[in-house]
């Protein structure tokens, strides 16, 4: 174990640790992992962390990094399910969570300069009450960082009118892995667009710069119902190509996931017996009017049902609240995958058929985040306190990446435990797989930035060990089978 | 809670639940004092889920068992918890949970033994329960009959018990709220009965330890006197008090208490709605005034817009928001036997909370529970901030025509 150096003690004080009680809750993020497997395959626990309060600090953290060759794991909300911010090869955390806060706000331009380890809500309670709001945000708006989303995905809530975050930010200011701190712009080399969806791994991001917008004069909300799903696709992929000016927000529930909810006690009736599909509006009234007409024709024309306001209301603010499902099910599996609208349809078909054969109900809902895309989250439960068993259906991911993948859609994150499928579902074209690893050996040459992520995985989780692995868990699973169905899901 | 709908289905159901998101570390001011996650309640419930789900030897250490008790219950983490869990259960059940295996700070076997022998937290006598009342210019109306000071109840249909609680009855800092109390009380013709010695604690302090047992001989006393004199109304200004009679009571119980437990924010708002309580005709209170949200009575029991109202309503008081209000407001420092097990801790979130108010501009921080008003004049005066700490209760008979002692 390495001892945290005395000059960073003493620059650092409270605010750095080596203690193993305190540098254990950084081992892990939402997922939960088996403990053997974890440690099989990685050392998650840091030997230290740092909580700096500015660039400078990151990067005499880096610098040291360097000299020493340690790991380096950027990490703020720690809200990520893939291992992004969980080391792999212990070493050093950078919580940034100390970062935040506001630097400046132009009101005229719209424009904000923020701290990355500001959480999405501060950002949004700190605009709103100056009139004004951000544009997008996700799910986890209580926890999620501006640095965090925009190294992870950063798309969600409001994707679909102003596309993922990186298209709202204008300028970072990056501590690289020579600890260099540098403005990077959309046009200067390297440029912002490297550093989103990088996970951390080619510099800590240290400040954002991003549009934001005035409050919308006035918001509305619909609940479109159906029993079954294609007709409430062809209404998003209505609204998404623009039919229903001005939609701020498509938020999809397949039927499973709400006959859960409300079988549990979470959701009213009569939403367990329906596919949803909430549109929300935001623009001016009469704009909003116009649109609710066109709504209630796709609603005509496809024929589904106009659920009540209050349930589209109650469906609108339950829009943070999607883990809700976790009081029932609290052991669940998780695929996070990007499907394209034209194929969501045949996706959820296949999955759920791919439930029925397995014997477990397949939870999904999505954002439709573009014209032509959607942010798909399938959930099915597992027993953790059973290891044997959640590894076994765990193998169940790796079929449902494929039918996600088969349709032209992949995984949305890759993180640590996706790794794998770089290769086994090909996500990235090779050509593009080999940019992203020169941004890679460019930046970070000696792979101090954290590692083990992104751009291959380690060897124990090579392609064909993983692959075996699968095989394995999968014909295991067949034995389970019987039992799984006899847990009254069906 | 309400709200969010917070849910508790037992300890270990509810550690299972949690996703581990950290949601909740943006609404702790425990976390954002500490900053390590073990501090935030994620970290606590992550320990907790190795403890109990996984069933890992060796990691309850001393260390957790302080992270544990370096909370102030203000459930501002299951506001926005999106697995709807009550976070200030599950704490409190961890609590009970240390408790049970001898892990609780050793401190609260004091506070325990001053509660069983002097039946109040304070440690002093309880026949001192009603020094405050030497200052009262009435009378209340005692249980003891024959004891100073009592008389006949004049308004049998406007009789309402007051539940002092330990604050206010036995510290001096605070000891005028009571007096306020009973007099803007009076002032709209109802009348006060008080227990007098015969108020024991209820046993909050008790609950936030996580010894549930312990409550017992007070919540049947107090029960039983209260029953004893028939009353149909109990105010309080405590909202701790107020808490543990409408929500703890009727748990232990099995059944409503028979009558009903209001908080005096409650109450005055009730009696000025309904034309008993007249502010119209009061002296000016030229103060820009903002309002603390005391955890318990906001958060907990969803009371926000009754001490507003009652605020809104005396002639010239301006009335500004913090930043952080209503189910958002910040917690004073002052819950979950935080300033016992960690007073410096809770003197750092309670200066938090006076910042945030000087941030406004108001020249009065009004709160209504006498725990707030005692952690947060005492931050205010380590800071030297230019801001009256005063209850509703003390702003309002200032409003009423009589200076509180000690205001300016």
């Amino acid at each position: 174990m390495i001892q945290l150096p005395k000059n960073l003690k003493e620059r650092f004080g409270s605010r750095c640790t080596d203690s193993r009680f305190e540098c254990s809750f950084y081992g892990r993020d939402v997922a939960y992992i088996p403990p053997f497997l974890v440690r099989l395959l990685t050392r998650p626990v840091p030997d230290m962390v740092f909580r700096p309060l500015c660039a400078e600090e990151v990067s005499e953290i880096i610098a040291f990094a360097g000299r020493r060759r340690l790991a380096v794991t950027p990490r703020a909300g720690g809200s990520t399910a893939l291992g992004s911010c969980v080391p792999v090869k212990a070493g050093i955390v950078i919580d940034l969570n100390g970062l935040k806060g506001v630097l400046g706000f132009e009101a005229g331009k719209e424009k904000v300069k923020v701290l990355p380890g500001t959480t999405w809500a501060e950002l949004d309670g700190y605009l709103r009450r100056r009139g004004y709001c951000v544009r997008s945000y996700p799910s986890s708006f209580h926890v999620a960082t501006i640095g965090g989303w925009l190294s992870g995905g950063g798309c969600g809530v409001g994707s679909l009118r102003y596309g993922p975050l990186v298209n709202q930010v204008s300028s970072l200011e990056v501590v690289l892995p020579s600890g260099e701190i540098r403005r990077v712009t959309r046009h200067s080399q390297p440029c912002v667009s490297w550093f989103a969806a990088a996970e951390g791994t080619l510099g800590v991001i240290t400040g954002v710069e991003l549009k934001v917008r005035t409050l919308p004069e006035a918001t509305r909300h619909f609940l479109l119902a159906s029993k079954e799903p294609g007709g409430l696709f062809e209404a998003a992929r209505d609204c998404a190509r623009g039919l229903a000016h001005p939609v701020y927000n498509l938020h999809y529930n397949s039927r499973s996931l709400n006959w859960a909810l409300q079988t549990g006690g979470l959701a009213p009736e009569p939403l367990g017996r329906y596919h949803t599909l909430a549109v929300s509006l935001e623009g001016t009234p009469t704009d909003l009017d116009r649109a609710g007409e066109s709504i209630w024709s796709m609603v005509k024309g496809y024929g589904l049902t106009m659920l009540d306001d209050s349930l589209a209301l109650e469906e609108w603010e339950n829009r943070f609240r999607l883990l809700r499902i976790r009081r029932l099910y609290p052991s669940l599996l998780a695929c996070e995958l990007l499907v394209p609208t034209a194929s969501c349809q045949q996706y959820l078909e296949e999955v759920e058929n791919l439930g029925r054969q397995a014997g477990v109900r397949m939870l999904t809902y999505a954002h439709i985040i573009s014209r032509d895309q959607a942010l798909v989250m399938t959930l099915y439960y597992s027993d953790e306190g059973n290891p044997f068993r959640y590894l076994c259906d765990a193998s169940l991911t790796a079929r449902i990446y494929r039918t996600g993948c088969r349709l032209g859609g992949g995984p949305y994150t890759i993180g640590f435990w996706n790794t794998p499928y770089l290769h086994l579902q090909k996500i990235h074209h090779p050509d593009r797989l080999q940019e992203l690893r020169q941004r890679k050996l460019l930046l970070d040459p000696q792979g101090i930035l954290n590692p083990g992520k992104v751009y291959g995985p380690t060897p124990l989780l090579s392609p064909v060990l993983f692959g075996i692995g699968l095989k394995a868990a999968g014909f295991l699973r067949v034995f389970l089978h019987e039992r799984v169905r006899c847990d009254g899901w069906e | 809670m309400v709200g969010n709908k917070a849910l508790f289905q037992g300890l270990e159901a509810e550690v299972r639940a949690c996703a581990t998101c950290g949601s909740c570390r943006s609404a702790c001011p425990v976390y954002s004092e500490i900053g390590w996650e073990s501090a935030a309640p994620r970290g606590k419930i992550t320990m907790a889920k190795r403890i109990l789900v996984d069933r890992q030897k060796g990691v309850l250490s001393e260390q957790y068992v302080k992270r544990v008790f370096q909370c102030t219950l203000c459930g501002g983490c299951a506001v926005v918890c999106p697995v709807q869990i009550d976070t200030r259960e599950l704490l409190r059940g961890l609590r009970r949970y240390l408790e049970k295996r001898g892990r609780n700070p050793r401190v609260f076997d004091e506070l325990s033994a001053r509660i069983r022998q002097n039946r109040n937290i304070s440690g002093q006598a309880n026949e001192g329960r009603l020094d405050w009342a030497e200052d009262l210019e009435e009378p209340v109306g005692i249980v003891s009959t024959g004891a100073p000071g009592f008389q006949d109840d004049p308004w049998e249909t406007s009789r309402v018990g007051y539940f002092v609680g330990c604050v206010a009855s036995f510290y001096p800092m605070v000891a005028d709220i009571p007096v306020s109390t009973v007099s803007v009380l009076q002032q709209a013709g109802i009348g006060v009965v008080v227990l007098g010695a015969e108020e024991w604690c209820c046993g909050f302090p008790l609950l936030a330890a996580g010894r549930d047992e312990e409550v017992l001989p007070g919540m049947e006393h107090n029960l039983a006197k209260i029953r004893e004199l028939g009353l149909k109304t109990l105010v309080t200004g405590c909202p701790s008090c107020r808490d543990t009679f409408n929500y703890h009571y009727p748990r232990v119980l099995g059944k409503p208490l028979g009558f009903e437990v209001w908080h005096i924010t409650e109450y005055f708002s009730h009696l000025v709605s309904s034309g008993r309580l007249d502010l119209s005709g009061v002296q000016e209170v030229d103060e820009v005034v903002t309002y603390h949200d005391p955890c318990d009575l906001g958060r907990r029991s969803g009371i926000y817009e009754a001490p507003r109202k009652v605020l809104e309503g005396i002639p010239e008081v301006t009335l500004v928001e913090m930043e952080d209000n209503r189910e958002h407001a910040l917690c004073c420092g002052g819950g979950g036997n935080l300033q016992v097990t960690e007073p410096q801790l809770a003197e750092r979130i309670a200066e938090g909370r006076v910042d945030e108010a000087l941030k406004t501009g108001a020249t009065v921080l009004a709160t209504a529970c006498q725990q707030c008003v005692q952690v947060l004049s005492e931050a205010a005066r380590r800071k030297k901030a230019r801001i009256r700490v005063m209850d509703m209760s003390q702003l309002l008979w200032e409003g009423l025509g009589e200076a509180v002692p000690g205001g300016r």
